[in-house]
């Protein structure tokens, strides 16, 4: 086809709106934010998410029941009208105990999982940005943390530190747990340093500080996202341990992990009081991975429109 | 690099030094003794008799020299509560049954899941991308005593085709591998599909498409090798697992593994096995760690581990 | 007057280790020393004719954990104890006979004691080792004087107080070699005692009792015990193989005296701990016994056509106890309060699915005087004071209350902290403490912390009267009171509690020496009441019971659990 000057059209030039930008400024988290919300799949994981919360608030109040009364006349009941979620051996009803246990192992979960995220990071991040002996030591020193068995560790906890409170309890899941964090953003920040964009802002005079913030940093938010999807469940499984030597959560307030302890012995026979404890856990997880992914797309600016 | 190896494993000798004297102290200051684990209401003199036996009853500080001397012979003494049970023989013989099972459930696992990994993101936000998250799902909040319960219910009690527990022959390790595997199934599907959707992305991921290169090229050329970082993280993580054992996996099964003495040893207050089960552990992982750490620099050339500064 | 303290090092074990699992019962059934009087629970649980024996004579079982050492010196747990009595003969061996105890020979043929009761002599048959030697008199010497001599560190030494000097050889006043025993000739065996020990027949049935080689004691050194190689037998059976944590196996062993009696060839001993898996090697007919702790499993294993059940009643209390030093519960009417408010047979049912045997006296239902059984002559104690408090119209918080006034600590219950300590960290124990935390509160509208922790940690904890009060078990070894209530002697105090009481130490010391039955009943009643309805410093709460299931085929294993006989008389009969 030959092109013929008819088929166009002089529009001419209007000289004050050439710098009027035809789409607003859209920072970067704002984009992150609008991109994550076209993502259908995230956007379910977090109302899913948001119920949980709700229920977690509320859903003992709806069941009528209080977690923690016993009634010896409606042990072990399968789920029905009056008992939606069943009864457990002391005939206390599931419902309540599912919600009110959720408080603590959500919580738990999720902030235990940043604590040991951002100690993790921050770790290995320093480690490897300075590189050299520090390095050294500070990765030798999360070997040795690694080393020393955490049962020993946590049990003397227990018994030096008699304070029950979620501090402790905190303090006892995440005291060597964010080790793991630390070799694996250690890892990827050594690979990353070597990466030729690295290299590019380096030649082009980019501060040390900026690069490590802007650069490596974000590069390595996708693993630290799936370790943290991890981390939630087992968090919330670690704490019904936890508990049971006396740091954390005390009787007769429950948890989903403790729950699910609970519930082990018999689960032959009354399979649903295992069940919904760990269908919670793995909604919570299963919500958190898909909002993880969803987050993970909407970060990556490669990805940005 | 041979310098570097060799200044790896001086400190390597310094971290398990300090496990050793850390270990030893914070053991000894949790209350109890090894009677207390084994019988209750002993009078005093057949404590007292009891403890000096296994010289117990010197200052701590002395015992902790007689450990380290008896250390540096490679000797671990024996089990306070085992009477006659040398505590390195007990890891000789229990690791490899334990590595056995583990390995092999390793090896599935790291195959299978990178495998599910790679195909996950090769198709995201397709089916065996959710297939991934389900069985990462599952894995993670089905408790492996759970599972191992209902296989033992359903091959052993149920159809009868597996024996429920024991040791001796490929028909009693199947169900603790299938239990075993599915957590590295699903931690390594979930690693290395992230992984890679970030080697997807890169500048010279493109740069090799837009050479023409053949797509299954790239990936096996580019994407894979620059994405297996994670995984090398994780598996040197695994592999020392994998030595140590499941103590509720090898509990459930009655499999003669090593998972029992370290937790076991801690509850009875065992102290030698405790210090000989932690060495262990500690020497494979600080190897394991130098290991992974010059693999890094094999697929990725361009990792310095010898420390520059950026 | 001071002896025998009584030991409970194996059963107790056993029982914290098998609460600790959560599943109660895992013991096997069969450990010996365990169960007591036996309650034909269902039709022809026992039935004692069976045809033929089968040709090929074997038996699948299991034991919960890995026996630590076969070491008779140093053993320490219930498992080793198991496995002991099979392997090896003592003295004697108590034996049951259509549901009655008989103490039938073992290496002693005959034996008899001087009128008072101090000097012991045993006549040993012709009983030989593994290896072909000739049991004698001087390896039971050998071995008495082993386990006595501090230097060895016999975790169960003190089983030996009732011989003369062994308090001081213990105590590393006295050489070894004054320890009373010796041997007349190579097959006649003095014991002397420091004082008359009732009970003592009774204890020579303990593995303490039984035979060492000396020159596979010092040939071994370190490793006796230890593995199959280093161990030799006199017993019934000798270990054949052992897989550690995982598989044990005994064969008959051809050189055992009585051998003629023993049918078994092989005993196949899986070590297996969890409930899921020991249900379902029993289902799947891997294991031809099993023993449950929770009711669904005894109503899924009744239903089975294969199976017979057997529940015995065992002789370990689980009980309450107080710390009389605390400034709360130093206070009487306060620990009766807590001791009332508890409804035993609802505890039951809640925290033990109604298997166990709700109990209201400190001395468990299985044990007798004499030939008269202690708690149908001693009656419920602690039922009476529940009946004595309502007749008063009071309920067990106007007990606290009336504690709290005399204590000056005002009249609302929920302003004391009190902290029940629990022995162990699994969700049976869990269940347990939320029960008596809701139990306490809605009886006395207190808050009580209920805090756990392992065995070892919780014992030490109460040892060194770091507690309010706590809960464990406790278990007799020997069938005569005296075995559970010296504990509470103010020298021993081995619950810890912190009482002493005069005259109930009068009274147990008068008992130990008594050799007329009535009398001696007598003393210990006396001395319950002190201890339960005045003084009220255990709360005792239930029996523990072995639920056990066999394979219709399984013929000759014990059902009294004082019975030391093991496997020996056990055999199969229409095995398919």
């Amino acid at each position: 086809m030959e092109i013929q000057s008819n088929l166009f059209e002089m529009i001419g030039i209007e000289e004050n709106e050439t710098d009027v930008i035809s789409r607003p400024r859209v920072g970067y988290l704002a984009d992150a934010w609008r991109r994550f919300k076209l993502n259908k799949v995230a956007v379910v994981a977090m109302i899913i998410l948001a119920i949980l919360i709700f229920m977690v608030l509320f859903g003992q109040a709806i069941s009528g029941y209080n977690f923690s009364d016993m009634d010896k006349t409606a042990r072990n009941l399968a789920p029905n009208g009056s008992h939606w979620f069943g009864t457990d051996k002391l005939g206390r009803d599931t419902f309540a105990r599912v919600w009110q246990g959720g408080r603590i192992s959500l919580a738990i979960g999720v902030i235990g999982a940043l604590v040991s995220t951002v100690v993790g990071c921050l770790y290995g991040g320093i480690a490897a940005y300075i590189g050299g002996v520090v390095d050294d030591v500070m990765m030798r020193i999360v070997e040795i943390l690694i080393s020393v068995p955490y049962l020993i560790v946590v049990i003397l906890m227990s018994v030096i530190l008699q304070s029950k409170s979620v501090g402790t309890l905190l303090l006892a899941m995440t005291i060597t747990s964010w080790c793991g964090m630390a070799r694996f953003i250690h890892a990827q920040m050594l690979q990353i340093k070597g990466q030729e964009y690295i290299l590019a802002a380096q030649v082009l005079g980019e501060r040390r500080w900026r690069i490590v913030t802007k650069h490596m940093i974000p590069n390595t938010l996708s693993v630290v996202i799936v370790s943290i999807t991890f981390d939630i469940p087992g968090y919330i499984f670690s704490e019904a341990f936890l508990s049971f030597i006396g740091l954390g959560v005390q009787s007769p307030d429950t948890s989903w992990g403790a729950l699910v302890s609970e519930a082990q012995s018999t689960f032959i026979f009354y399979p649903y009081q295992l069940l919904f404890p760990a269908l919670m856990i793995a909604l919570t997880m299963l919500s958190f991975t898909l909002m993880g992914d969803g987050l993970r797309d909407a970060l990556d600016p490669k990805l940005r429109k | 690099m041979s310098k570097y190896i060799l200044k790896r494993v001086l400190y390597m000798f310094l971290t398990l030094f300090i496990v050793t004297t850390l270990t030893f102290f914070l053991m000894r200051s949790i209350p109890g003794d090894p009677l207390a684990s084994m019988a209750q209401a002993l009078p005093d003199q057949i404590r007292a008799n009891f403890l000096a036996k296994y010289g117990l009853d010197k200052p701590l500080f002395e015992q902790y020299l007689l450990y380290l001397k008896g250390l540096i012979h490679l000797d671990l003494g024996d089990s306070v509560v085992y009477a006659g049970r040398s505590v390195s023989e007990t890891i000789r013989t229990t690791s490899p049954v334990s590595g056995f099972v583990g390995g092999i459930a390793l090896f599935i696992g790291v195959g299978i899941g990178s495998l599910l990994g790679i195909v996950a993101a090769l198709n995201k936000n397709k089916w065996p991308d959710f297939l991934v998250i389900f069985i990462a799902v599952l894995g993670v909040s089905v408790p492996a005593f759970v599972l191992a319960a209902l296989l033992q219910m359903i091959f052993a009690a149920r159809l009868g085709l597996l024996p429920s527990s024991g040791w001796g022959g490929a028909k009693y390790c199947i169900l603790p591998i299938v239990v075993l595997c599915l957590g590295p199934i699903a931690s390594y599907a979930r690693y290395v599909k992230s992984s890679m959707l970030d080697t997807l992305d890169q500048d010279y991921i493109m740069t090799a498409r837009a050479k023409g290169m053949s797509e299954s090229r790239v990936i096996r050329k580019h994407v894979l090798r620059n994405s297996m970082l994670p995984a090398v993280t994780l598996f040197g993580g695994s592999v020392v697992g994998v030595f140590t054992g499941s103590f509720v996996i090898e509990k459930m099964f009655s499999i003669p593994g090593i998972g029992f003495y370290y937790i076991n040893s801690i509850n009875n207050n065992d102290y030698t096995m405790i210090l000989g089960t932690t060495i262990f552990y500690a020497t494979l992982f600080v190897v394991m760690q130098l290991i992974v750490d010059c693999v890094y620099v094999v697929i990725d050339p361009r990792i310095r581990i010898t420390g520059e500064k950026i | 007057m001071m002896m025998k303290r009584t030991v409970m090092v194996i059963l107790s074990l056993v029982l914290c280790i098998s609460l600790l699992s959560g599943c109660g019962g895992n013991q096997a059934v069969s450990d010996t020393g365990q169960t007591a009087s036996s309650e034909q629970a269902n039709k022809g649980a026992q039935a004692p004719v069976s045809g033929e024996p089968d040709k090929e004579q074997y038996l699948n079982t299991y034991i919960s954990a890995d026996p630590t050492s076969f070491d008779v010196s140093l053993r320490s747990d219930s498992y080793s104890s198991t496995m002991i009595i099979n392997t090896m003969e003592g003295l004697i061996r108590t034996i049951e006979v259509d549901g009655e105890y008989v103490t039938s020979p073992g290496d002693a043929q005959t034996w008899e004691s001087t009128e008072d009761g101090l000097v012991w002599t045993f006549h040993l048959g012709d009983n030989k080792w593994t290896d072909g030697e000739a049991v004698t008199a001087d390896q039971y010497v050998y071995s008495l004087k082993r386990s006595a001599d501090p230097a060895v560190g016999c975790p169960n030494g003190w089983f030996l107080s009732p011989v003369l000097n062994y308090e001081a050889i213990s105590n590393g006043e006295m050489s070894v070699d004054e320890l009373g025993v010796k041997a007349l000739d190579e097959k006649t065996l003095q014991i002397t005692l420091s004082a008359v020990t009732p009970a003592f027949l009774k204890m020579c049935d303990a593995t303490i009792y039984y035979p060492q080689r000396q020159d596979k004691v010092e040939a071994f050194g370190e490793k006796y015990g230890s593995d199959v190689q280093y161990i030799i037998s006199n017993g019934p059976f000798y270990l054949d193989s052992w897989t550690r944590n995982s598989a044990l196996v005994l064969k008959k062993n051809p050189n055992y005296w009585d051998k003629d009696s023993v049918k078994l060839e092989t005993i196949n001993f899986a070590v297996m701990s969890e409930t899921s898996t020991i249900t379902s090697a029993y289902e799947s007919g891997e294991i031809d016994e099993v023993s449950v702790a929770y009711q669904e499993w005894v109503d899924k294993f009744t239903a089975r056509e294969d199976s017979k059940y057997q529940k015995t009643v065992n002789n370990s209390i689980l009980f309450s106890f107080y710390n009389t030093k605390d400034a709360l519960f130093q206070n009487a009417n306060i620990r009766k309060a807590f001791t009332l408010a508890i409804d035993r047979e609802d505890a039951n049912i809640m925290c033990y699915s109604g298997l166990r045997l709700p109990t209201y006296g400190w001395v468990v239902p299985t044990i007798s005087v004499g030939d008269t059984n202690f708690r149908e002559k001693a009656g419920d104690p602690i039922k009476e004071m529940i009946d004595d408090l309502k007749a008063e119209g009071k309920t067990p918080k106007d007990l606290l209350l009336e504690g709290m006034k005399e204590l000056g600590l005002g009249d609302d219950p929920s302003t004391l902290n009190v902290t029940f300590s629990l022995g162990g960290t699994t969700e049976w124990f869990k269940t347990l403490g939320d029960y008596l935390q809701q139990t306490y509160k809605a009886e006395m509208g207190l808050d009580v912390n209920i805090t756990f922790n392992d065995w070892s940690l919780f014992y030490n904890n109460v040892e060194t009267g770091n507690y309010q009060m706590g809960y464990m078990s406790w278990g007799a070894y020997y069938d005569d009171p005296y075995d559970v209530l010296s504990i509470f002697k103010s020298e021993y105090d081995q619950v810890s509690t912190g009482w002493a009481n005069a005259e109930y130490d009068e009274l147990i010391d008068n008992a130990g020496i008594e050799l007329d039955a009535d009398k001696r009943l007598q003393y210990y009643m006396d001395a319950e009441k002190i201890l339960i309805k005045e003084a009220c410093v255990v709360s005792p709460m239930q029996t523990s019971t072995t639920n056990g299931f066999f394979r219709k085929f399984v013929y000759g294993f014990n059902t009294l659990g004082f019975s030391n006989a093991g496997y020996k008389y056990v055999y199969t009969s229409g095995r398919k």
